[in-house]
């Protein structure tokens, strides 16, 4: 076959007017740079805010720091009230405004909001005082913006600022001090909060509120949970708890996963259940010892291609689309 | 002829090939829901490739199974203790890989980009070339010579997109090891024997293009161009050869001195992409347009190199004022369709996928901090030393 639209439209799947347009753009008598254009405005958005940006610190005495603070709060006052025009009412289904830089927008002025509020912060002398709210209010702007403005990346921010807050508040060091507090283990919040953020996920998208957000609570959570018990596996007192806490997770996740085809997630447990199994077996053997070690060889050909063959089989149950 | 050499079922590769264009126009919105659907159910592939996680993970856990079958291999042959056996095991266990791959896996199983036939292929030819070169006996032009015939192979008879890349950076190194084997003057040639071979690479497959006008190889020939493309012009880029120069023939050359044909050189890293973007504009070739910008960049980062002004972000600054003034002034020409450019999205790319760019986006969006260690970043998402406007988004 040489000409594909050629051969649908023969085949009177697709229209003469719609065969036209992609015969044009075929032979390239129509080119598109919709991402060309974008990605160079992208890149000189952000060459030229990252040079000034730098040029104004340099730069600027007291007046010219406060100036600043005051050009970034007009900033965003001036974002708002454009994103103010575009943007649609709240709902708790999915909005998508189509004006194609409204995304660039929300990101600069979220950005903006936080910069400012460090700028703030740091030339004040605040740091040790706010130190804790800060991120918790960085948090709130972002999933607040996630949330009234329909913005996945920002979503992300905000958890990420989240999981930041939780892990600084909890943490063993005293960031502002720089004392060393020899405490609980940062990997047991990794894991709480992985938890917290799947329910939440789950939750959520039971409630249809922005249940299009589940993907990426439950991308995090799962990451966050994955990696704690991955940690916890590899120091620690419990090494064996964790390792079997994480085989049974993982392993029930997987079975779960593959019942909803959320391949990603499917992904995910099938190599942390993978490992975990992995890790028992290795430590079984040694523990028995007398010359069982030579089992090992055998161990990585025989599970993972017996484990391949049996996905195999099931051929129908993930085909594309 | 093709049925012959590709190892896959031609017509169910096409059919593949229709689905996934017309997934594409569905999503572009060009085409209806009940269009997509009945071109769905006529178009029906037997392939079987799954989705792209589902293939990650084959991919992985084949590549493991497979890479550690010659442990249990080479306990049979431990007895015969010597370098010629453990070579004839490495060969044995390759050829058996690319046999149940090929005949099981790909003709009676219509896998195709399922993960396990491309861990399948790596994994069989790198056991057949290292059963083949082990030893170190052997001169070095056939360690490329070999690698190149291997990932050729790859390339055509499967289809194999990675292998056709490795297939430049052998026929790479091939050349290299063969001027540098002939030696004397022809080494100073280097440079512009590589941008006439790819030079020759890139018109050989616009004229292989309009022979083998099947869509199974269309993209092949995108990849084959681009590739020899960007190697053409970083074959007469003056940082590379300049720095190439220095390091593998020996040039003794101090800070401000120019290496010899110095102007040529500053010529082809300047030329070349007006060339690029000239001809793209002329022939409206959307490759040609993407590889000039994309050297435009290179180029005007290796002059800054040599030539700069010794302020760094004052240039920064103002090359991110020309890019915006460029990008607007072009999006307002465009705005209504000048000789058939124009800016709307008329389909969308197909080298993109949503769902990698959406784990892509949330990975590299979410600031600086990575998910798994959250102690670290204190000021989450601001920016602490850029101070000024936001600078990191």
């Amino acid at each position: 076959m040489e000409n594909i639209y050629k051969q649908l439209f023969k085949d009177k799947l697709i229209n003469e007017k719609q065969h036209e347009l992609l015969d044009a753009i075929q032979s390239n008598k129509i080119i598109s740079l919709y991402y060309e254009l974008r990605l160079t405005l992208y890149l000189g958005i952000l060459l030229f805010t990252s040079g000034l940006g730098y040029f104004a610190y340099q730069n600027l005495g007291n007046i010219g720091h406060i100036l600043s603070m005051l050009l970034i709060a007009i900033a965003i006052v001036v974002g708002f009230f454009f994103i103010k025009k575009y943007a649609l009412p709240y709902s708790s289904e999915k909005v998508t405004v189509t004006k194609p830089f409204f995304d660039y927008l929300l990101l600069l002025v979220s950005l903006l909001m936080i910069a400012l509020l460090t700028y703030i912060q740091v030339y004040f002398d605040l740091v040790e005082l706010l130190l804790y709210w800060t991120s918790y209010l960085s948090t709130a702007i972002l999933l607040f913006m996630a949330y009234r403005y329909d913005n996945k990346a920002l979503l992300a921010m905000g958890i990420t600022a989240f999981a930041a807050s939780v892990g600084l508040s909890i943490s063993p060091v005293n960031w502002i001090r720089g004392e060393w507090v020899p405490t609980s283990s940062l990997y047991l919040i990794s894991i709480f909060l992985g938890i917290v953020l799947i329910a939440v996920g789950q939750y959520t998208h039971q409630q249809h509120i922005k249940a299009h957000f589940k993907f990426t609570y439950q991308n995090f959570g799962i990451l966050l949970y994955y990696i704690g018990c991955l940690s916890g596996m590899a120091d620690g007192d419990f090494q064996h708890l964790f390792t079997f806490i994480l085989l049974v997770s993982a392993g029930a996740l997987s079975y779960y996963t593959w019942q909803t085809k959320e391949f990603l997630f499917f992904l995910y447990s099938n190599l942390c259940c993978f490992i975990a199994f992995t890790y028992l077996i290795f430590s079984l053997l040694f523990e028995i010892g007398n010359g069982s070690e030579i089992l090992l060889v055998y161990y990585f050909p025989v599970t993972c291609i017996t484990y391949i063959v049996l996905l195999i089989t099931k051929k129908s149950h993930f085909t594309n689309d | 002829m093709i049925n012959k050499i590709v190892a896959y079922n031609i017509a169910e590769l096409e059919k593949k090939k229709v689905l996934t264009k017309a997934k594409n126009l569905y999503k572009s919105k060009v085409i209806s829901q009940e269009q997509w659907q009945n071109i769905n159910i006529i178009y029906t592939s037997k392939l079987y490739s799954p989705s792209i996680f589902i293939r990650v993970l084959f991919f992985i856990l084949t590549l493991i199974g497979l890479s550690t079958v010659s442990g249990p291999m080479s306990l049979i042959f431990i007895d015969i203790n010597s370098q010629s056996a453990i070579q004839i095991m490495l060969f044995i266990t390759g050829v058996s890989t690319m046999v149940i791959t090929d005949l099981v896996l790909i003709k009676k199983n219509n896998h195709y980009l399922s993960g396990v036939t491309e861990a399948g292929i790596y994994t069989g030819l790198s056991f057949i070339a290292f059963g083949l070169l082990a030893g170190d006996h052997i001169n070095m032009l056939v360690y490329p010579l070999v690698g190149l015939l291997f990932s050729a192979f790859a390339a055509i008879r499967y289809l194999n997109l990675l292998a056709l890349m490795a297939t430049f950076i052998f026929l790479g190194w091939f050349i290299f090891q063969l001027v540098f084997s002939i030696g004397g003057t022809i080494e100073a040639l280097l440079p512009f024997i590589f941008m006439l071979v790819f030079g020759g690479v890139y018109f050989g497959i616009k004229k292989l293009k309009i022979k083998l006008t099947n869509i199974i190889f269309e993209n092949h020939f995108i990849l084959g161009q681009t590739l020899a493309l960007l190697t053409f012009y970083i074959s007469g880029n003056y940082f590379v050869v300049r720095e190439l120069s220095i390091e593998l023939m020996g040039l003794n050359l101090a800070a401000q001195d120019d290496i010899p044909f110095a102007f040529l050189f500053y010529g082809f890293t300047v030329l070349i992409p007006i060339t690029y973007i000239y001809f793209g504009v002329k022939h409206k070739s959307i490759l040609l347009i993407r590889t000039g910008l994309l050297t435009i960049a290179l180029s005007v980062i290796t002059l800054k190199y040599y030539f700069s002004l010794g302020m760094p972000m004052l240039t920064i600054t103002l090359s991110g004022a020309i890019l915006i003034t460029i990008a607007f002034l072009l999006v307002n020409y465009l705005k209504q369709m000048h000789n058939g450019f124009t800016t709307a999205k008329l389909l969308n790319d197909q080298w993109s996928s949503q769902n990698l760019t959406a784990i892509v986006a949330n990975q590299t969006l979410g600031g600086n901090n990575l998910p798994e260690t959250p102690n670290e970043d204190i000021f989450n998402g601001g920016e602490f030393g850029g101070g000024g406007a936001g600078s990191n988004f």
